[in-house]
C-alpha cells in the first residue's frame, strides 16, 4: 500500500478545520482537591477525516468527547474555548451557546454515540419511537427523517423493518450498536463521535461492525471521531490517531507515522502491551507504574514517573505538544532516543 | 505462608486435577410456569419450548499447573463448561471428577471419610469478569479477604489471618499492603479490584481457578499484567487454570505463557484442541481459522488492507441453540461445507487426547466428506 493512499486524503494546505479547540481544561471541586480531567487541550479536527483517540481509563478521552459537544456534566466546569466552523456560514463559539441551540448542535451538527450501548435506548420503547422522537424534537420532517433512518439501517446491515419495531432487549449487542449509529446519522451531523464502538462485542461482531463503520464513512460525508482504549480497533480506519495520557494530548499525526514512528515514549509502551497475535509473548509487556492521579498531577511530565527514559529535565519542566516532524507532534524532549531505544514490532515482517 | 497447615493437599494421587467426560448441560425451562401464563406470552419468553443445548457432549482434562483456556463467541457454552466444570452447574449426563472422584458423588457424600463436598468446593474456585459485583462495596479489602479465611479454615487465629492476607498482598506487588487493606473497592482501579479478586480466590490455595473473562472488562494495557499475576500466581501456588474468553490474543497469551492448551467452543461443542502455537499458526478448524481471521492486526497498514473484507463467514446470523443444526453445526456458516457436514457430527480427530485435535472432516483425508459436494456450489477461502 503507497503511504499517499493511507495518509488524509487531501493535500495539506487545503485542510479545513470544523472544530478548534484551544485551552480545553475541566476541572471538578472533590473533597481531596481540584481534579484536573483535561489538561489544557489544544486540537483542530479537520473536516471530513477520520480521527482516532486511544488512551487508558480515565486518560480523558471521553472527556475530551463531552467537551466537544459542551456536555461536561455537572458540576465539572469547562475553560477555554471550542469554535465550530460550519460549511458556508459563521464560526460558532460552542462553550457561549445556551439552551435550545446547545440542544440543536448536539445532535444536528455533532452527534456522540457513547459505549455503553446497553443503557442508549428506553427500554419500555421501541426502537421506532427513538427515531421519531428524536426527528420531531429537532422540528424534522417526520415522513423524510424516517426514509431516511431505514436507508441508513440498511447500510449498517439491519432491517429497518424488523429493527423498527423491537424493543432493545430484542436486539443483539450488535444491532443494538449499529442501531445506536443510525440514530446518531438520522439528522445528518457534519460530526460523528464514536466512543468504543466497539465494546462488549463478540470478535466476529466487532469485525463486522468496524467494516460496516469504514463503509459509512466513504458513504456519507461526515468527519468521524473515534475513541477507544483498544488501538487495533481504530488504527485499521483512522486518518489521524492522536494519543492521550493523563488528561492531554502526548502525541497526534498520521495513523502510520504515529504507530510506525511513534515519538513518545507512552505511545510505544502502549503498542508493545496490546495483546496481539504478531509480536512473541515475551516482547508483549506492562506499562510499569501506575496510572495518573487528576488531583496531584506531577510536576514535569506527567509521565515521566513510569517512562524507561525520563532524566532530571523530564521530571521539572513539562514539554508541551509541538511540530517534531511534518504533521507529527509529540510531547516529549526526546523522541529520537524514545524510537531507539523502546523497540515495537507491529507485524510479523517488521523488526523494527 | 508455612504458619498454618493448610497447604496441604486434601487428595495426592495421580489423577488429573479434573477430568470431564462426555458432559452435556441442557437447560429446559419450567413447563409449570408456561401451563399458567398465556400461550403468547410464553411464546414470546421462549417458554415451553426444546432444552437448550449448552454444552453437548464434551470431554475435557486438565492437570497440574495446567492452563486450559475456552474461547468462543456468547453462546459457544464456555461460561457452562467453565461452571459446570467448579461444581456450580450439574451436568445433565457425563461425568465431572476432581482428582478421579465424581464431584457429584463426593456432593451426596459416597466418599466420606476420603473427600468432602467442602474439600472440593475449596478445591475449586471461580474468579468473575466484573470485580464490582464481586467485591462488597461497604467492605475493605482486608475484611472480604479475611472472610473466606474465617469460612474455611475457622480455626486460623488473627495473627496468622492477618499475616497471610499482608503476604498475599505484598508478593502480588499491592502494596502499601497495609494501606490497601484499609481501602473500599471504590477507592481501588478496575486494574486494582481485578488483583483483589484474584487473591482472594488465591488465599485458599485452590487447585483450579475457573478465571472467567477476567480480563475482557479492563483495558488493554492492564490485561497482561492480570494475566503475568496468574501466572506468577501458577508458579508459587502450582494452581491450574481454565481461563475463559472471547478473545483470541489474550487466550493467546495466556496460554502460550504457560504452555497450555486453547479449546475453541462453537455452540456446545469444542471444535478444536491444541498448543497455542498450533491453533494460532497452524488452525485446522473453519471455525478457528474465521476467529483469527477476524481478530485485529496491530499494524495499522494490515489493518487498513484488511478492514474492507468481506467475511468468510457464510450467514452472519447466530444458530438457535434450542434447534442446534444437523451434522456440523457449524455447516451453514462454514464456507468449506459439504453435503455429508449437514448429516454427519464430526468428532475430534487428528491425534491422541492431548494432541492437537479438530472436529472436522478436512482433517481425514480419505474421508468421504473430499467426494461429497460442496453446499455453497464451491468451498470459499479464508483469508488468513
Amino acid at each position: 500500500m503507497s503511504e499517499s493512499e493511507f495518509a488524509t486524503d487531501r493535500p495539506q494546505e487545503e485542510r479545513d478545520t470544523i472544530l478548534e479547540v484551544r485551552d480545553a481544561t475541566v476541572t471538578y471541586e472533590m473533597s481531596r482537591g481540584q481534579a484536573r480531567v483535561l489538561n489544557g487541550v489544544d486540537l483542530d479536527v479537520y473536516r471530513g477525516e477520520t480521527l482516532g483517540i486511544v488512551g487508558e481509563s480515565g486518560s480523558g478521552k471521553s472527556m475530551f468527547a463531552s467537551t466537544l459537544m459542551d456536555a461536561v456534566e455537572e458540576p465539572g466546569l469547562l475553560q477555554g474555548s471550542i469554535t465550530y466552523y460550519p460549511e458556508g456560514a459563521d464560526p460558532v463559539e460552542i462553550t457561549e451557546l445556551e439552551g435550545g441551540d446547545t440542544r440543536r448542535l448536539r445532535w444536528e451538527e455533532i452527534a456522540l454515540v457513547s459505549q455503553g450501548a446497553m443503557s442508549a435506548f428506553n427500554p419500555t420503547k421501541p426502537i421506532r419511537t427513538h427515531f421519531e422522537e428524536t426527528l420531531s424534537a429537532h422540528n424534522a420532517d417526520k415522513d423524510a427523517g424516517m426514509d431516511r433512518a431505514r436507508s441508513i439501517m440498511r447500510d449498517l446491515n439491519l432491517d429497518p423493518e424488523n429493527i423498527l419495531d423491537q424493543y432493545q432487549h430484542e436486539l443483539s449487542g450488535g444491532q443494538r450498536q449499529r442501531a445506536l449509529v443510525a440514530l446518531g446519522l438520522v439528522l445528518e451531523p457534519e460530526v460523528l463521535i464514536l466512543d468504543e464502538p466497539t465494546a462488549a462485542l463478540d470478535l466476529l461482531m466487532q469485525r463486522s461492525i468496524l467494516r460496516l463503520l469504514y463503509n459509512i464513512k466513504e458513504e456519507y460525508d461526515i468527519t468521524l471521531i473515534v475513541i477507544s482504549h483498544d488501538l487495533p480497533v481504530v488504527s485499521g480506519f483512522v486518518d489521524r490517531l492522536g494519543v492521550m495520557y493523563a488528561f492531554e494530548f502526548v502525541e497526534l499525526g498520521e495513523t502510520r507515522d504515529v504507530m510506525h514512528e511513534g515519538a513518545h515514549p507512552y505511545t510505544r509502551a502502549l503498542m508493545r502491551s496490546t495483546p496481539n497475535l504478531a509480536m512473541g509473548v515475551d516482547e508483549i509487556t506492562t506499562i510499569e507504574g501506575s496510572t495518573p492521579d487528576p488531583i496531584n498531577i506531577v510536576s514535569g511530565c506527567s509521565y515521566s514517573p513510569r517512562c524507561p527514559i525520563a532524566d532530571d529535565r523530564c521530571t521539572i519542566e513539562d514539554p508541551d505538544l509541538i511540530e517534531f516532524e511534518d504533521d507529527h507532534d509529540v510531547a516529549c524532549f526526546y523522541p529520537d532516543e524514545a524510537r531507539d531505544e523502546l523497540p515495537v514490532k507491529l507485524s510479523q515482517e517488521d523488526s523494527k | 505462608m508455612s504458619t498454618t497447615d493448610t497447604d496441604e493437599d486434601v487428595i495426592d494421587n495421580d489423577e488429573p486435577v479434573l477430568s470431564m467426560e462426555n458432559v452435556s448441560v441442557e437447560y429446559q425451562d419450567e413447563s409449570i410456569l408456561a401451563d399458567v401464563i398465556p400461550e403468547s406470552v410464553a411464546e414470546r419468553l421462549g417458554m415451553g419450548e426444546d432444552p437448550v443445548h449448552a454444552v453437548d457432549d464434551v470431554s475435557l482434562e486438565i492437570g497440574e499447573e495446567d492452563v486450559v483456556v475456552l474461547i468462543g463467541e456468547s453462546g459457544s457454552g464456555k461460561t457452562t463448561l467453565g461452571r459446570t466444570a467448579i461444581g456450580l452447574q450439574d451436568p445433565t449426563s457425563g461425568s465431572v471428577k476432581y482428582r478421579g472422584y465424581d464431584i457429584e458423588d463426593v456432593e451426596r457424600g459416597e466418599h466420606a471419610g476420603e473427600l468432602y463436598a467442602e474439600d472440593v468446593r475449596r478445591a475449586l474456585q471461580i474468579v468473575h469478569q466484573d470485580s464490582d459485583a464481586a467485591l462488597n462495596p461497604y467492605r475493605t479489602i482486608r475484611s472480604q479477604l479475611a472472610e473466606p479465611l474465617k469460612l474455611w479454615y475457622p480455626d486460623m487465629d488473627l495473627n496468622d489471618r492477618q499475616e497471610r492476607i499482608a503476604t498475599m498482598l505484598r508478593t502480588t506487588g499491592v502494596t502499601p499492603a497495609e494501606d490497601y487493606m484499609e481501602r473500599y473497592p471504590h477507592e481501588l482501579s478496575g486494574g486494582e479490584k481485578q488483583r483483589v479478586a484474584i487473591i482472594r480466590a488465591m488465599l485458599l490455595e485452590p487447585d483450579l481457578i475457573l478465571a472467567d473473562e477476567v480480563v475482557s472488562a479492563l483495558d488493554v494495557s492492564l490485561r497482561i499484567e492480570i494475566m503475568d499475576l496468574l501466572l506468577d500466581l501458577q508458579e508459587m501456588f502450582g494452581t491450574s487454570y481454565l481461563f475463559v474468553s472471547h478473545n483470541l490474543t489474550n487466550a493467546r497469551y495466556i496460554a502460550d505463557k504457560a504452555d497450555g492448551r486453547i479449546a475453541v467452543m462453537y455452540l456446545g461443542r469444542i471444535v478444536e484442541v491444541g498448543s497455542a502455537e498450533e491453533i494460532i499458526n497452524d488452525p485446522k478448524h473453519p471455525y478457528t481459522q474465521i476467529l483469527k481471521w477476524a481478530s485485529l492486526p496491530l499494524d495499522p497498514d494490515e489493518a487498513r488492507e484488511t478492514i474492507t473484507d468481506e467475511s468468510p463467514m457464510m450467514s452472519e446470523d447466530a444458530p438457535d441453540p434450542r434447534n442446534p443444526p444437523s451434522g456440523c453445526r457449524f455447516h451453514p456458516t462454514c464456507p468449506k461445507a459439504h453435503e455429508v457436514c449437514t448429516e454427519v457430527d464430526p468428532d475430534l480427530i487428528g491425534g491422541e487426547v492431548r494432541e492437537h485435535r479438530a472436529a472436522c472432516f478436512r482433517e481425514d483425508s480419505t474421508h468421504e466428506y473430499w467426494d461429497s459436494e460442496s453446499i455453497h456450489g464451491g468451498d470459499r477461502e479464508i483469508p488468513l
